[in-house]
Formats: C-alpha cells, sequence, structure tokens
C-alpha cells in the first residue's frame, strides 16, 4: 500500500513542493511507492500519511484555511506535516499577529517577516543539527523565526535573529525555503522519520 | 641519513602524517606551492609555437625529463642526506604536495552547490575543473564534468601519489606528480598534442596499474551495495570510449555501479543512467569516500563556506519571491483604507498607484509613480507585501520605490513610458520586477532584462477581459509549439520572435515560462479571474476591477475564492451571486490607438 504526501494547495509554491517531495523519494530510493498530489479539501487531507503546508502569504493561507473549513482536518491529521516559511508560522502556539489563527501544533512561538522587506531576503549556508553532509543552503524569502519554543520542541538550526528550523515528534517547521534549490536531504529527513 | 631501524616506522609515520595536514589544511593557495612552481615552469616551456613543428615532439620529450629531474631531485636529496629529525618534519609536507585527499570532493561539492544559484554559476564554478568549452554546458553536462572530474582525480590524486610513495618512497611520489601534471597541462589533441605526446604517453604508463587498483577497490565498494555486476557489465562496454587506457575504466565502473551516465558533449557517452546524476552523484560521493577510507567530509571546508555570508537580491530570491504569491491575487491600490480592505479579502499583494487604471485613462496628462508619502503608508498598514507601478524604463522612480521598501516593482505600460527604446536593466535591482508581456518573445524579453515575474498585459482599465486572455493564449500556445521543435527550429524561432535562444529552449523543456506568469489587464469578475487561471495563469492581477465595483469588500473576496477554486464552476457561482455591479467594461475595439495601454514598451 503506498502512501500519500499531501501538498495544501490553496496558495504559495505548491509545484516546487511536489517536485522537491518527488525528488526526495527518488533519492531514498522508495521501495513501497509513494505518491505526492495538491490536496485541497478535507476527505483528501485525512487520507494522507504526510502533509506539506508550503510557503506563501500565511495570512491568504490562514484565511483560505477557515473558509474552506480545514482548520479541524489539518489540527486533527495524524501524519507527519511538513511546513515551510509561511507553514511555519501557521504551525506555531503564538503568532505576532492577531489576523493568523494558528494551527498550535509546534510550541514555539513565531515573528512573522522577521527580516523586514523583500529587499532584506537572503540566501545563506546553515549548519543544521542532524545534517551530517555539510551546510544546508537556505532561501529566506520574508522569513518568520521563531523567538521561544516549549518543551517537546527539538532546534534544529537558529541564526542570530532567532530559531529558523525546529521538529517536534512528526512535525518539521522550517523558515526557508528547501523547495526552491535542489538539496533534499531535510525532505528525506523528514519523511524518514515517518518510517517511508 | 635514517637510522636502520625505522626503515619501515618512518615512511608509514610520514605518510600519516601528510594525510593529517591534508586534512588540516586542504589545498592552499599560494605561488610558492611546490606544484604551482612546477606548473609555472611546464607553462613557460610549454608553449607549441616557440618550437618548430618537426622539433617538437623531441622538445617534449626532453623537457619532460628536465621537469621531472627539476621536481624530484631535490625530494630525492633530501630523503637521502637529510638529517633523519630534520626529514621527520619536513617530509610530510613535501609529500602533502604530491597528492590530494580533502579537497577531491570538495570541487564538485563546489559546483553542485553552485549549480543550486543557477546554470551560470555552475559555469563558472565547473570551468576550473575541466579543460572542455563549458559555455554551452546543460546542468546535466555541468554534473557530469564535475563527477567525471571527482572520478578521475580518485586515482590521480590520491590512488597514483600513495601508491608510487609506498613503491619509491618521497622521489617516487614527486615524479608521479611531475608527469600527471605534465600531462594535465600538455596532454591534449590540439596545438599541443606533438609537444604534449610524450607526456599523455608517460602519464598513460604510470597511471596504468594504479588506475586498476582503484577498479579493483571500487569493485569492492560497489559488491557491498549489491551492484558489482552493473559495474563490471558497464566496464566491459564502455572502457574503450573514452580516449586514453586509465580514464575510460575507471569512469565506467563508477557508471555503472552508480547507475549514471557520463556525458561530454559530442565526444563520448558513458553508462546508461539509470538515473539522474544529482541523484546518482550521492553514490559516487560515497564510493569515493569509501575508497579513501573518509568516514564523511569531516571538512566540508568551513573556512571557505563562509557561514555568516548572506546574499541578497539574488536571481533565486527574486523568482522565489514570485513563486510565494502563485495562486493568489494582487490587487490595485490607491491608498492605506483599500490595502486594508484587500488585505482583509485574502490578497496576497497589493499594488500601490496613483490612480486605478480606468482613471488614468480618463485623466489628461503623464501617469506616474505614485506619492512615497502614500507608499509608505501603505507599507505600514498591510503586512503583506506591497508593490509598486513605475514608468517604463524609469530606472530612478525604481531606485525610489526600492529605497521605500516596497517587495516588487511593476515596470508597467500603464504609466506614461518614460523611455521608448529601453527597458529599466532590472538585474541591477535587489528588489525583484514584475513586467508586462502580450506574446512569448515579449515576455523573454523582459525575463531576459532580470523580471522575477511576468503578467499579461490586457488592456487596463477597461474592465474588457479579451486582451488578457488574447495575450495569455498566445503566450500558452507558443509554449505548446515549441514543444514539438528541435534545436534548430527552436534557435530560428528565437530568432523569430526576438528573443534570447537559451531561454526558447528552457522554456521548452520545463514546457512553461522560466518564471511566474500572471494575468493583469481588464479582469472584472470572479469568472474573468477563474478563466485566466483555467487558461494557466499561476494567479492575477486586479487593477479596477475591484475599487470600482459597486460593493469592493465583496468583490475582492469572491475574487479570491474563484481563484482559490478556480476549476469549481458551483463555487464560482456561488461567489459571484448578489455583488452589485462590477465596474463599466469598455469596448477595446472603440479605442485609439494613442489610447492603447499595451502597445507601450514593446
Amino acid at each position: 500500500m503506498g502512501v500519500k504526501i499531501g501538498v495544501l494547495a490553496l496558495q504559495g509554491n505548491v509545484s516546487e513542493h511536489i517536485d522537491a517531495f518527488e525528488h526526495a523519494l527518488e533519492r531514498m530510493g522508495q521501495v513501497s511507492p509513494c505518491s505526492v498530489f495538491p490536496v485541497k479539501k478535507a476527505p483528501e487531507i485525512s487520507g494522507c500519511g504526510a502533509l506539506a503546508i508550503p510557503g506563501g502569504e500565511s495570512t491568504t493561507i490562514s484565511r483560505l484555511i477557515e473558509k474552506n473549513h480545514l482548520y479541524d482536518p489539518i489540527r486533527n491529521f495524524s501524519g507527519g506535516i511538513f511546513a515551510t516559511c509561511a507553514g511555519m508560522v501557521l504551525m506555531a502556539t503564538r503568532v505576532d499577529d492577531p489576523r493568523i489563527r494558528p494551527l498550535g501544533l509546534i510550541d514555539i512561538t513565531v515573528d512573522r517577516n522577521a527580516f523586514g522587506r523583500q529587499k532584506e531576503s537572503f540566501e545563506t549556508d546553515l549548519q543544521i543539527h542532524g545534517l551530517d553532509e555539510g551546510p544546508f543552503h537556505a532561501i529566506f524569502i520574508r522569513a518568520p523565526v521563531a523567538t521561544g519554543t516549549g518543551t517537546g520542541v527539538h532546534v534544529l538550526a537558529r541564526i542570530k535573529q532567532g530559531i529558523v528550523a525546529v521538529e517536534q515528534g512528526k512535525h518539521m517547521a522550517l523558515a526557508f525555503h528547501p523547495e526552491l534549490g535542489s538539496d533534499t536531504r531535510l525532505h528525506e529527513r523528514f519523511l524518514k522519520k515517518l518510517g517511508m | 641519513m635514517v637510522p636502520a631501524e625505522s626503515v619501515i616506522a618512518l615512511p608509514v609515520f610520514v605518510l600519516a602524517a601528510a594525510l593529517l595536514i591534508d586534512r588540516c589544511i586542504g589545498d592552499p593557495h599560494s605561488h610558492l606551492h611546490p606544484v604551482a612552481l612546477l606548473g609555472r615552469f611546464i607553462a613557460w616551456w610549454g608553449k607549441p609555437e616557440r618550437y618548430t613543428r618537426g622539433l617538437q615532439r623531441t622538445a617534449g620529450v626532453f623537457f619532460w625529463f628536465v621537469t621531472v629531474a627539476f621536481f624530484a631531485i631535490p625530494a630525492f636529496l633530501f630523503w637521502k642526506f637529510a638529517p633523519w629529525y630534520l626529514y621527520l618534519i619536513i617530509a610530510p609536507f613535501l609529500l602533502k604536495c604530491c597528492f590530494a585527499w580533502r579537497s577531491l570532493e570538495e570541487h564538485a561539492l563546489a559546483v553542485v552547490e553552485a549549480l543550486n544559484r543557477g546554470t551560470e554559476a555552475g559555469r563558472e564554478r565547473v570551468k576550473m575543473l575541466v579543460s572542455r568549452d563549458t559555455t554551452a554546458l546543460s546542468n546535466d553536462h555541468i554534473l557530469s564534468a564535475a563527477y567525471e572530474s571527482l572520478t578521475e582525480n580518485l586515482t590521480d590524486s590520491i590512488v597514483s601519489p600513495v601508491f608510487y610513495y609506498s613503491l619509491f618512497g618521497l622521489a617516487g611520489a614527486a615524479v608521479y606528480r611531475a608527469a600527471n601534471t605534465l600531462d594535465a597541462m600538455l596532454g591534449y589533441r590540439d596545438e599541443r598534442e606533438r609537444l604534449g605526446w610524450w607526456s599523455a604517453r608517460m602519464d598513460d604508463v604510470f597511471n596504468f596499474i594504479p588506475a586498476r587498483i582503484t577498479v579493483l577497490f571500487l569493485f569492492v565498494f560497489f559488491a557491498f551495495r549489491g551492484r558489482l555486476t552493473s559495474s563490471y557489465r558497464m566496464m566491459k562496454r564502455d572502457k574503450k570510449r573514452r580516449p586514453g587506457y586509465n580514464g575510460g575504466i575507471v569512469m565506467a565502473v563508477m557508471a555503472g555501479g552508480a547507475g549514471v551516465r557520463f556525458e561530454k558533449p559530442g565526444v563520448y557517452t558513458i553508462g546508461d543512467g539509470e538515473r539522474s546524476l544529482e541523484v546518482g552523484g550521492r553514490e559516487i560521493l560515497s564510493a569515493v569516500r569509501a575508497v579513501t577510507v573518509t568516514k564523511r567530509p569531516v571538512a566540508r571546508d568551513h573556512s571557505r563556506v563562509n557561514l555568516e555570508e548572506l546574499r541578497f537580491g539574488t536571481e533565486l530570491l527574486k523568482r522565489g519571491f514570485a513563486s510565494m504569491q502563485k495562486g493568489g491575487v494582487i490587487m490595485d491600490v490607491v491608498n492605506a483604507g483599500q490595502a486594508k480592505i484587500s488585505e482583509e479579502a485574502g490578497a496576497v499583494a497589493v499594488m500601490a498607484l496613483e490612480r486605478v487604471p480606468s482613471d488614468i485613462r480618463k485623466m489628461a496628462g503623464d501617469a506616474r509613480m505614485a506619492d512615497p508619502q502614500i507608499i509608505a503608508e501603505i507599507i505600514d498598514t498591510v503586512s503583506i507585501p506591497v508593490m509598486g507601478k513605475v514608468r517604463i524604463g524609469h530606472f530612478v522612480e525604481a531606485q525610489v520605490l526600492e529605497t521605500l521598501g516596497v517587495d516588487m516593482i511593476d515596470e508597467s505600460e500603464v504609466l506614461t513610458p518614460a523611455d521608448e527604446q529601453y527597458h529599466i536593466d532590472k538585474k541591477k535591482f535587489t528588489v525583484p520586477f514584475v513586467c508586462g508581456a502580450r506574446d512569448l518573445g515579449e515576455a523573454l524579453r523582459r525575463i531576459h532584462e532580470g523580471a522575477a515575474m511576468v503578467r499579461t498585459k490586457g488592456e487596463a482599465g477597461t474592465g474588457n477581459v479579451v486582451e488578457a486572455v488574447r495575450h495569455m493564449r498566445a503566450i500558452m500556445g507558443s509554449i505548446r509549439v515549441l514543444k514539438g521543435m528541435d534545436r534548430q527550429e527552436m534557435t530560428d524561432y528565437a530568432r523569430e520572435i526576438e528573443a534570447p535562444a537559451e531561454l526558447v529552449i528552457e522554456c521548452s523543456e520545463r514546457g512553461r515560462l522560466p518564471v511566474v506568469n500572471f494575468s493583469a489587464g481588464g479582469i472584472a469578475t470572479p469568472s474573468d479571474a477563474a478563466m485566466m487561471m483555467q487558461l494557466g495563469a499561476d494567479g492575477v492581477f486586479v487593477g479596477s476591477g475591484i475599487f470600482k465595483s459597486s460593493n469592493p469588500q465583496k468583490m475582492a473576496k469572491a475574487i479570491v475564492e474563484a481563484v482559490n477554486h478556480y476549476e469549481d464552476a458551483k463555487v464560482i457561482a456561488a461567489v459571484s451571486r448578489g455583488l452589485g455591479d462590477a465596474m463599466p467594461g469598455l469596448d477595446v475595439h472603440t479605442l485609439r490607438e494613442d489610447e492603447v495601454l499595451q502597445y507601450r514598451g514593446r
């Protein structure tokens, strides 16, 4: 029985996430067939083993989650969630913006646009805990940071401004965009933890 | 002279120390590095034009011996006559100069990393490794060159030097290093062919046994991976495909074991390519690490990969920003109040301008960038990205918007053009740009100038979607046509549409534009927006359509939902109910030519 990986397709860079997961599966030399596809509806989500919440505009995605009645289905999702950028904002327990109703799945406090505007967006090499094969080239676009973490949150990477990569249980949240580069080590790590 | 009792212990110690030094410092760049001196000497005599044709071969033999002697005799004398304690200290450094262990994979990884930043960066980086012309290499060919070089260096940089050191000591390693460098600089089939003939032959001789030792090591590694038969079969089949006696056999074993294909365009192809080099490359790295007993890349050189180095305004960041807007609606706003309404309705971004296009049509005189005061207010009011329009070619308006902190600049035909010949050189800016286009040629010219997003021009301020449809169909249709063309036809087509050939080829390979493609110009209803999405738009800009309708809040929300569910007619029907009046539409055919905005800036 193949495992399904759903990419939440409300808004944002959905196709890049699909491509990145497909690459990751190929690199892992997947034995059981997994498929990656966009999801928009509650029944589609509950049928998945893993879910990705892509980058995009967190206020827009949050609003569309409410509008499409996806808040509870995602909150009660039993698989692992892989969240980047806007996704990290949504996964938090506390966000600095009242217009966003965070899912509270990872016990972190998040600051949106922590680095400023687009001209302050940057690329850099990050040392990520548990990735042995050298630094990870990370792309930060109007990125958030986590300013605080609760117990049970495993910090994977931090920079001067704050925490930029965390894991809690099956979930992983990143302030940057691994799906925009061709390095899939984080995707692979996430899938391996789910036993794929 | 070395004390007799340590004949065995001393060489082993020197080797271990040399390996340790390599691990710690890698290959420092210095003009005084012995191999750099060697290189300069070869470069001095190795110019074919110095000799007559008939003399080149003899000169090549003669200077080969001079060079090898020049490099190896000091090593020999040092080993013979230096007091043992001095030898103990200095020999490891000399031996270190004869091999490269740590830098082996660093070079290949640097190419992979550069490729992550773009094809051009990859080409630039791989040029340092290989002698081939890199200007026309595709991503796959760049990776191939990098991994081929890694595979070749496994023999040249480590197995051979250690082999000759164990047989003949320091002088043996030095002779090998000199011979190998001679081949690397002269052993080519171009004007250097005669002068380098002896160097190439001698390199074949020197590497004959070491290459086969490397092959044995690789077989052991691939046997553990269950890939022994594939690597053996590929060795049998492809070992002769590459010129020379030694390179081909190692490469064929590597290609077979890792399941990849090495390709030097027009020269050779080795292996079947069951998987891409992106994927198989890791297996090559593992093989190299196993053979050289590197546990893992202990030293992914952190002194060179500066962890604190931040890069701003790269192509990847600009296109990445554009990509985050996908599936979204970007709304034209003229003040902070409208921006707030847009944000609450679920816009992904707002576009700040002085007047919406339909008012620009009514107004006399030039339309220009919005008042910085208003832009600053909008930036302070909303947390979503704020974009701003500048006149075509007006790079100072663009500098102003960048300073204000605008997230993306629209070089827009809706405003009065400032330059009838040139668009803004968008690559000079840190902030990304979006530009309008009516067809593929125009879109690719803008991308070539540095646009990170393209949008259809449509006919702004008319509330009539017909032109946006025409432009979207033209772009998508041309890309579909491209898919059936071969390279020559594409180059020809590129000339015809006045677009750079490499971008035309990229479109055909990807089946889409290399950047995000939005729709704009005349979208007035939820159905208009959904239609543009179904025609292939990645998202939409709505200009006058929202704030010229009778109920902007409702219209804004309806369009956001229609874009979100663009394939679901039920949702579109539901959100379109009771919206009140949409903006009044204009028949584009009644416009005078000077009123048609889309003709501005081609």
